[in-house]
């Protein structure tokens, strides 16, 4: 019997118990649609790492002999090592895409992982393994020849397979700002067919890198003995931390990890308010029927029971839904759109048991609330019970004692003290439009952010129309002509590490970047504020972030190396600047050349827009400003995408939480609205009385939740690592479109209850006391 | 007496469809003069509360016609329905319907957003003695207190027509005797028309007319040539 009236009652109040469906539907599938395709990743990327013996560590060098090898191979800790060549070349046609070309004499460690034609053959003189995302883009098959450019020479092979590289889960060219999946490709193939190519060179081909696995979880606590083995013979030896390839795949995933708490907690809070707001009014009306219950013997434990139910039931429907569509129709959406950026073979999604223990905290966060709802009714008397509680007690509020108070209107005074005696319901509202606004601010502000971001880089930092780059293998001579020839600025990108002391242990140098320019302002720096500034000679500049990561300073010095070198330059920090996409040390070429160091240009920004034939020696690629800009453009479409899920969810919310607000006070107060509507108000006046609070909600968690609108969106551009400084941009008219958006929502949200009102049967809700 | 202020001809009000259903009122008729102390006396659930609802613009009749004061109420919207329960009825509650959120000049205050005109409310919650309570919330007052303070919101929207459901129904009969003779004042000292409904055959003994109902049928019309004084009513 008792079910019948449960689904009745759910029946009769399906407003609220529809909102907790929808509620514990969205927190449950928020973290389901994070966390699915992130396990299946996790999953995975083991397998391909299992499968294809995945480096746990690499060393670099200009050249690792095989004697260096066997004493590496000799150390207890390492399971297997082997050497390898590691190049940078270019395309032939293909866009002049950027190629990642490994020559390898062994196959054992970091093997490739085949898509599709033969498996690696290192006796092969003319075959190459091409990855698989690049093929697809450019429709490459087993069987094509392709050509590339390096160390001044043309070399054409043909491709016998497509692969995924287990080092490469994010694959980005140094031209891109974000993922292009047609400008790079990894290139597995045996020295073999390098040999002619490297006759030339004397030593032969250097083998610059060594890549080993170990059974130490801690990579780098192999330093000292790896340090003995090779003699100090090493540039740097790194770990999968920090290796690009990998970790930004890894703090994506960790990202999503974080989104998969942080949105369902916000929800489950909101749920819950809608829990106990709803419950406490129903318990409450049900006060006469509780005692009659309990009064005809029934238990109290069954009459907890009872009313837990109706919770438990619709969170438990929600959740399951939740569970479901939030894994194989969100999640697998998330997937797909990660799965264009990210190399994981087979990556799809999955479930584990951390589903279930969310799904079931939902369901016990909201069937707790209720609990705490009826609690305080079943301790009534029953006899007490069994009378209607004593009628809500009007109280001063503070408000009345300002000097203002009788001069407002009678819909404010009443509307304030009805606010100051339903705080819970109130609260709810506030916080359920606050995190709307919070949401729909951090959804405007990312499209200002990215496109400030994009002027910030095209307006004032890049002052050129094209960016010359130059092969490994250019000469200083040649760059200077093509200087000379283009006009423009010569540039020097290299890996370094750096540290606030010489020599620092790997806990205390940071891996990153070095720019060198010649301080014609083709290439310009910004400071904090973004304005434009110049670099003072005989001093750096440091990137915002990194500076704060290592608590350096103007006016500090600082230690470099280059990456593949092993000889410390010290240099004085006198500016502290920030770019979107660059994070590392600036410098002019004339201090750079003064520390001793061997100037060799990669680059030349360039403002001529007309550089004619390209094909010339010493010369990669050519791109101009508009390639350049395409990344924006690409990042802009996927902001698009989010946004669109963004506004659903700032609709979704304050939707429900402003229509349980309204419904709620609706109820609450729905003899006062019958009393009103006999002394002649109409359903005009009364809606406005209603809306009116509502109004007030919103307004006042509009202007709570705007602020944190920008510090959401600055934590996700931040949590993508330090390579990113995008400072968050919310203008006036991201405020106020927010804020109106908010508002409409709210205002319509009241029209809901027009009908209600009109409808309102003045007869029937003053007879009985219930 | 005056003029006929209230007539309802042939008023027949049905609930339900088909087997459900059930006659409230059925072929109800009679006319109410200007300035008449009314009761309409009956049983529970003889109709009376149907023909205070309807006469309240409330509810509506299946069919017949009821006019108040010149204007037909039957043939009325929901808009002028509100304006004719803002400008003509002032109704008194059996559980008096104060807003409790709001204090009691704050009660009688609140008809003055929809009645621009008509008397100060501070004085009408000192036409019924409690202008000391103006301050106190409805839980802070009695029964009888919280009774008078919906009366004097009634008055403050200057009705032509007070409408009581059982005002003294949920009041000890010592209250209601207070309750009561503000009520039979201001027919007899203000020339307000006052309809009552009750179930008390004692305070119909006050009355100008008593209208006695059964089963939705009106059984009586009663002119009370010498109505009893309320303080000489006992129940």
């Amino acid at each position: 019997m008792l079910v019948r009236k449960m689904t009745r009652e759910i029946r009769k109040n399906l407003g609220q118990f529809l909102s907790l469906f929808v509620l514990s539907f969205l927190a449950v599938s928020l973290f389901a649609c994070m966390k699915a395709s992130n396990i299946s990743a996790y999953n995975k990327l083991s397998d391909l790492r299992e499968e294809t013996n995945c480096a746990d560590g690499w060393i670099f060098s200009e050249n690792f002999s095989s004697e260096d090898l066997s004493s590496v191979n000799a150390l207890t800790d390492i399971t297997s090592a082997q050497r390898r060549l590691h190049f940078t070349a270019t395309a032939e046609g293909f866009d002049q895409a950027q190629l990642e070309v490994y020559g390898l004499q062994e196959d054992l460690v970091s093997k490739p992982y085949y898509v599709t034609g033969k498996e690696l053959d290192l006796t092969s003189k003319d075959g190459i393994w091409i990855s698989e995302s690049f093929a697809k883009e450019w429709d490459l098959k087993a069987g094509d020849t392709f050509s590339f450019s390096a160390y001044g020479q043309v070399l054409t092979r043909k491709i016998e397979g497509t692969i995924v590289s287990p080092e490469y889960q994010y694959l980005k060219a140094d031209k891109d700002l974000d993922i292009v999946a047609k400008n790079i490709a990894i290139i597995y193939m045996p020295v073999e067919g390098l040999k002619e190519y490297f006759s030339a060179i004397p030593g032969g081909i250097p083998f610059n890198e060594l890549i080993f696995t170990t059974s130490r979880e801690n990579v780098k606590s192999l330093e000292s003995s790896l340090d003995k083995a090779l003699n100090g013979n090493y540039a740097v030896i790194c770990d999968r931390d920090d290796m690009p390839g990998i970790r930004v795949m890894k703090d994506e995933l960790a990202q999503h990890d974080q989104f998969a708490i942080t949105f369902p907690v916000v929800f489950l809070a909101i749920a819950v308010l809608v829990i106990m707001t709803t419950m406490n009014r129903m318990i409450a009306n049900q006060r006469t029927q509780i005692g009659t219950l309990r009064a005809l013997g029934m238990k109290k434990s069954k009459i907890i029971l009872h009313y837990l139910s109706y919770s438990f039931i619709v969170s438990l429907l929600g959740s399951v839904a939740g569970l479901f569509v939030g894994t194989y129709l969100f999640g697998e959406g998330i997937a797909m759109i990660f799965r264009a950026w990210y190399l994981i073979p087979g990556w799809t999604v999955e479930m584990d048991a951390s589903f279930l223990l969310v799904a079931g905290l939902i369901v016990l966060g909201c069937t707790l609330a209720t609990y705490l709802s009826c609690r305080k009714v079943m301790n009534v008397h029953p006899a007490a019970s069994l009378r209607p509680a004593a009628p809500k007690s009007g109280k001063n509020t503070a408000l009345e004692k300002l000097p203002f108070w009788s001069k407002l209107g009678f819909s404010t005074q009443y509307n304030l003290r009805d606010i100051t005696r339903s705080k819970l319901r109130s609260f709810m509202g506030v916080f359920g439009t606050a995190a709307g606004m919070m949401i729909m601010v951090a959804a405007m502000a990312s499209i200002t952010t990215i496109s400030d971001a994009s002027s910030w880089t095209f307006d004032k930092i890049q002052n050129f129309k094209n960016e010359i780059d130059f092969s490994d293998d250019i000469t200083l001579d040649q760059a200077e002509k093509y200087k000379e020839e283009y006009g423009g600025e010569l540039i020097q990108t290299s890996a370094i590490e750096i540290a606030k002391e010489p020599h620092a242990d790997s806990s205390r140098k940071k891996t990153t970047s070095l720019m060198v320019t010649e301080g014609e302002n083709y290439y310009r720096l910004t400071d904090t504020d973004q304005k434009l500034t110049e670099l003072t000679p005989g001093t750096c500049a440091v990137t915002m972030k990194l500076a704060r990561s290592l608590d350096i300073h103007e006016g500090d010095t600082i230690y470099w190396h280059l990456y593949e070198k092993n000889t410390w330059y010290e240099a004085k920090v006198g500016l502290i600047n920030r770019h979107p996409n660059f994070s590392g040390v600036t410098m002019l070429r004339a201090d750079y050349e003064a520390s001793g160091a061997e100037y060799r240009p990669s680059l030349l920004y360039s403002s001529s827009s007309d550089i004619g034939e390209t094909d010339r020696k010493g010369i990669l690629a050519v791109h101009d400003d508009k390639d350049l800009k395409e990344s924006f453009d690409i990042m802009m479409e996927m902001i698009y995408a989010m946004l669109f899920v963004f506004v659903v969810f700032a609709t979704v919310l304050p939707i429900v939480v402003l229509y349980n607000c309204g419904n709620l006070s609706f109820h609450e107060r729905v003899k006062e609205f019958a009393t009103l509507k006999v002394l002649g108000f109409t359903t005009k006046k009364i809606r406005k009385l209603l809306s009116l609070q509502n109004l007030w909600l919103s307004i006042v968690g509009l202007f709570l939740g705007a602020p944190f609108g920008k510090i959401m969106l600055q934590y996700m551009f931040d949590s993508n690592g330090d390579s990113m400084d995008y400072p968050v941009s919310a203008g006036f008219l991201t405020y106020l479109v927010s804020g109106l958006f908010v508002m409409i929502v709210s205002v319509l949200v009241s029209y809901m209850f027009n009908k209600r009102i009109k409808k309102l049967d003045m007869v029937e809700t003053l007879k009985g006391i219930e | 007496m005056g003029n006929t202020i209230v007539e309802f001809k042939n008023v027949t009000k049905q609930y339900g469809q088909g087997e459900a259903i059930q006659l409230a009122n059925n072929d109800v008729s009679f006319t109410i003069e200007e300035g008449e102390f009314v009761v309409i006396l009956g049983q529970s659930g003889a109709g009376k509360s149907t023909v205070l609802n309807m006469l309240g613009g409330m509810d509506t009749p299946t069919s017949g016609t009821i006019t108040v004061a010149g204007q037909e109420v039957s043939k009325m919207n929901d808009r002028e329905l509100s304006e004719y329960r803002a400008g003509t009825i002032g109704f008194i509650f059996q559980y008096y319907n104060l807003l409790p959120s709001l204090t009691a000049i704050e009660n009688v205050s609140l008809v003055k957003n929809i009645v621009k005109s008509g008397p100060d409310p501070m004085e009408m919650l000192r036409a019924v003695g409690l202008s000391d309570h103006a301050k106190k919330f409805p839980s802070q007052m009695s029964g009888g207190e919280q009774q008078r303070v919906s009366i004097a919101r009634a008055l403050a929207k200057d009705p032509k027509i007070i409408l009581g459901d059982e005002p003294t129904g949920a009041l000890d009969s010592e209250t209601g005797v207070i309750v009561l003779e503000l009520l039979s004042d201001l027919s007899r000292k203000q020339g307000k028309t006052v309809i009552l409904v009750t179930h008390n055959a004692d305070i119909a003994k006050c009355a100008d007319k008593v209208i006695r109902m059964k089963n939705g049928k009106i059984r009586e019309i009663r002119i009370n040539e010498s109505p009893v004084p309320v303080r000489e009513v006992e129940w």
